[in-house]
């Protein structure tokens, strides 16, 4: 086996990643991404889903997520899956 | 005037089911307050709550006419002006329990005494300032019944928008009872999946023109009719803390009860649902959803407030406290083992006014009603039950005084009140965030996590020993007390354990220590996920992972929703609020606009790549969604479908058009995303002969797109479109080519352990 793999192949990595996984990878990696995460990430992407949409768009921006008004600096210190994430992704009152 | 009345009506015991000892006292009803419609006859209420209709509401407090038994007494019934004393001590919530006579005026609040139990009508600010209205409560001598009633104004009562509540993805409740020597029942919940839809509809008990007494009496009978408990169901705990779970259950977006002023449980370490903040019930229309006798969690005060329904309360004077306690152990030493404050909550009891009675153990029997907030002061034992339907919703909550000092914690892992832990319940300090109690968990307690207690009969709850509509019981972080979350953690924990196992065997590789790094970056990983070393290691053994994928899942899996992820979506909101409003710097004189440029364009760039994803999972819904309509086609339909594609013939009933490649679903799917696409485009008869067309180029790309969104839509089917813009592209995440290299090395530790 080659100790290296071909410039192609490596060209076709750079490319957007998680679109170049293959689908039965994908699945495999999905589940064990649900197992582990799953409640964590259900719970924000529901939260996020809420209105991501309009300000992406602005359809309609006049609300803002929590996380918004936080600091950048303060959101990475965080822990990962800290339920502190689940409050930042409601939406201001 | 007051405190002869206050004499008086502590004096007066119930009219009806009066023990032999006189130690009941009932908050009863009159019957002849009985709107025998079922509806309330109260003005105040007349339309206040449009879509939550009222049902056997017997009022009596708020009408109590002609009711001997009924000693009110409406003290100050003008003053509902708020004085400026008040107001000051609205303003600070650490002066919440001034002196009495600082607040005179709080007196203002008009009440009713019902046979020793008050019953509050205050104002909207009389209601808000809750420390002076406990302060004043407590002079009346609630302390003496250990429980009081609130009939929030009707300005505040807030309407539900879904009825029944939406329960879905949550488990109801039913019971068992078990007979205990000592007289007293031992009660089970066993969780259920389906609530029969008839069993949530609203309609008036058969009960609705029973007295209190007569609930109660009722109930006791139940006890002992395993089969009519059964078809008993509640839902319990369930979280109702922010406007998103609200919403989803149908409750109003504000909590009546929470947050309320002064409450001092904000200012503990961490935060513990069904104790800081709300939890919602919701029991079925048959009579009789109990919760067994407890007291709170750290001597707290609960606060529950009925939107619907009718519930009976029993609580213990505090007077006699530890004899009901005495009295328990004594008559019943196998049942209860524990000598922790929750002791109680290890065998969840019933204990019929009989049993106390003979015990001479005090009690009061309180009917909550619509609209009503029952409030428990600390250490006072109360069980109950619903008369029927109700939906309520209870917190805990802590005045200045608060201490629980004598508290004593369970050393049992399986206590089913051992959720809430005494480092949890101090003070933090100024500067320091409260805690969600995960995060608590996992800085002080991960170790523990790994031996967890019980594990067997994981289908039997006992939710009673919770909070009731009251018992003070969060969500469980013991297996056996939630099966299905239990069995996920379980799970969880075995796989990790699985693979902790063998992260020894990795040996030094280059590979693995630049995605330690980059996952490093992500942010900080608690103890109770799964490490990066372990899950790279598991990627390479995994037979459906090709072993080069394994650097890019292992990051992709921590990246995802990571710290670093939402920092990346603040920002892409931000410029994506801005967009049309601000331009992009043409020139930058110094290395700080420079670099704040460049931050900004990889912004920008972010919230491109987020909309594109967006983009190409619609453009795979709609392919999917032609794909599954051709495939449903009839076969005949098909045929008919490619005779007409083979002679090019337009196809009346789709956009698509005649090309290479027809009859499958796939395929025609594509060409009706073309025809949609590019209407100007003429597809070509053969492929072939489609080479170097316009069309044959936006053939490749609207294919390339597809393959581009395919793996996006399957991230959105399994976790919602949310999903989406949590996944960071940045170059920190890039994998460098030199990661590629020497793959027969990386394939090691995979092969040799």
């Amino acid at each position: 086996m080659s100790m290296f793999f071909s410039t192609g192949y490596v060209f076709q990595l750079t490319l957007p990643r998680v679109e170049r996984i293959p689908v039965d990878t994908f699945l495999t990696f999905l589940d064990v991404l649900e197992d582990l995460r799953g409640d964590f990430l259900r719970q924000v992407s529901s939260l996020v889903s809420s209105h991501i949409h309009d300000i992406l768009w602005r359809l309609d921006v006049a609300q803002k997520y929590i996380f918004e008004r936080m600091d950048g600096e303060a959101l990475k210190k965080e822990q990962l899956d800290s339920p502190g994430f689940i409050r930042f992704c409601e939406l201001e009152n | 005037m007051r405190t002869s009345l206050l004499q008086e009506t502590s004096e007066v015991q119930g009219p009806a089911g009066i023990s032999s000892n006189g130690n009941l006292s009932l908050d009863e009803s009159a019957a002849t307050s009985i709107d025998l419609t079922g509806r309330e006859k109260s003005s105040a209420t007349d339309g206040a709550l449009i879509n939550v209709p009222a049902i056997a509401s017997n009022d009596a407090c708020s009408e109590g006419l002609g009711d001997p038994m009924n000693h009110r007494d409406h003290i100050h019934p003008t003053g509902r002006q708020r004085s400026d004393s008040t107001e000051l001590l609205l303003d600070s919530s650490k002066d919440d329990a001034a002196p009495l006579s600082q607040c005179q005026d709080i007196n203002c609040i008009e009440h009713e005494v019902h046979n020793g139990i008050i019953l509050f009508n205050p104002t909207i600010d009389q209601w808000h300032d809750f420390p002076s209205l406990l302060q004043y409560a407590r002079s009346l001598g609630a302390d003496k019944s250990g429980i009081f009633k609130v009939r929030l104004p009707e300005e505040v009562r807030p309407s539900l928008s879904s009825f029944p509540l939406n329960m879905e993805g949550h488990k109801a409740i039913c019971f068992s009872s078990q007979p205990q020597i000592n007289g007293t029942f031992m009660i089970e919940a066993e969780e259920i999946d389906v609530v029969p839809a008839e069993d949530l509809e609203l309609c008036e008990p058969c009960t609705a023109a029973l007295s209190t007494d007569e609930h109660v009496s009722r109930y006791e009978r139940l006890l002992q009719d395993e089969e009519a408990l059964r078809n008993i169901y509640y839902y319990v705990d369930i979280d109702a803390r922010n406007v998103t779970s609200r919403t989803r259950l149908g409750l109003p977006r504000e909590s009546p009860i929470w947050p309320l002023k002064g409450d001092r449980l904000r200012d503990t370490k961490a935060h513990v649902p069904g104790i800081h903040s709300p939890y919602a019930y919701q029991s079925s229309n048959s009579f009789g959803a109990g919760f067994a006798k407890h007291m709170e969690d750290y001597f707290a005060i609960s606060v529950s407030y009925l939107y619907i329904g009718e519930k009976i309360w029993c609580a213990i004077a505090p007077n006699d406290t530890s004899r009901l306690e005495t009295m328990l152990k004594a008559t019943n030493p196998s049942g209860y083992e524990s000598n922790c404050s929750q002791f109680l909550r290890h065998a969840a009891t019933i204990t019929p006014r009989a049993v106390l009675d003979s015990w001479e153990i005090s009690y009061k029997i309180v009917c909550q009603r619509q609209y009503e907030v029952v409030v428990t002061l600390p250490q006072v034992y109360h069980q109950g039950f619903s008369a029927g339907f109700t939906i309520a919703e209870a917190a805990n909550y802590a005045d200045k005084n608060w201490n629980f000092e004598g508290y004593r914690d369970c050393q049992e892992r399986s206590c089913p009140a051992g959720f809430a832990t005494r480092q949890m319940m101090c003070w933090r300090e100024a500067n320091e965030r409260q805690l969600e109690i995960e995060e608590f968990d996992s800085e002080c307690c991960d170790d523990e996590d790994s031996s967890s207690g019980e594990t067997g009969d994981s289908t039997k709850v006992r939710s009673l020993n919770r909070r009731d509509q009251g018992s003070t019981k969060p969500k469980p972080r013991k297996e056996a007390s939630m099966p299905a979350l239990g069995a996920k953690r379980k799970r969880n924990s075995r796989s990790h354990d699985r693979a902790e196992s063998t992260k020894e065997a990795i040996p030094h590789h280059p590979v693995l220590a630049t995605v330690l790094a980059s996952v490093a970056q992500l942010g900080r990983i608690p103890k109770h996920i799964i490490q990066p070393k372990v899950l790279y290691t598991s990627w390479t053994k995994n037979k459906n992972v090709d072993v080069k994928h394994s650097p890019l899942l292992t990051r992709l899996f921590f990246s995802i929703a990571s710290p670093a992820a939402f920092a990346d979506l603040r920002d892409a909101c931000f410029v994506a609020r801005q967009k049309g409003e601000t331009r992009r710097p043409q020139s930058t004189n110094t290395v700080s606009e420079t670099i704040q440029a460049l931050d900004k364009l990889d912004s920008t760039s972010f919230a491109d790549t987020i909309e594109r994803r967006y983009h190409y999972v619609q453009l795979v819904t709609k392919r999917n969604e032609l794909e599954d309509h051709y495939k449903n086609q009839e076969p005949r339909q098909k045929t008919r479908r490619s005779l007409k594609l083979l002679d090019n013939t337009a196809i009346t009933d789709g956009v698509a058009k005649s090309y290479e490649g027809f009859g499958r679903a796939s395929s025609l799917a594509l060409a009706d995303l073309m025809a949609e696409a590019y209407p100007d485009l003429t597809p070509p008869l053969r492929h072939r002969t489609a080479t170097g067309t316009q069309y044959e180029r936006r053939y490749r790309s609207l294919k390339s797109r597809l393959g581009a969104g395919r793996n996006w839509h399957l991230m959105k089917e399994r976790f919602s479109s949310g999903i989406l813009p949590l996944v960071p592209v940045g170059e920190e995440y890039e994998i460098q080519n030199y990661e590629y290299v020497l793959l027969d090395r990386l394939r090691l530790p995979a092969n040799t352990t």
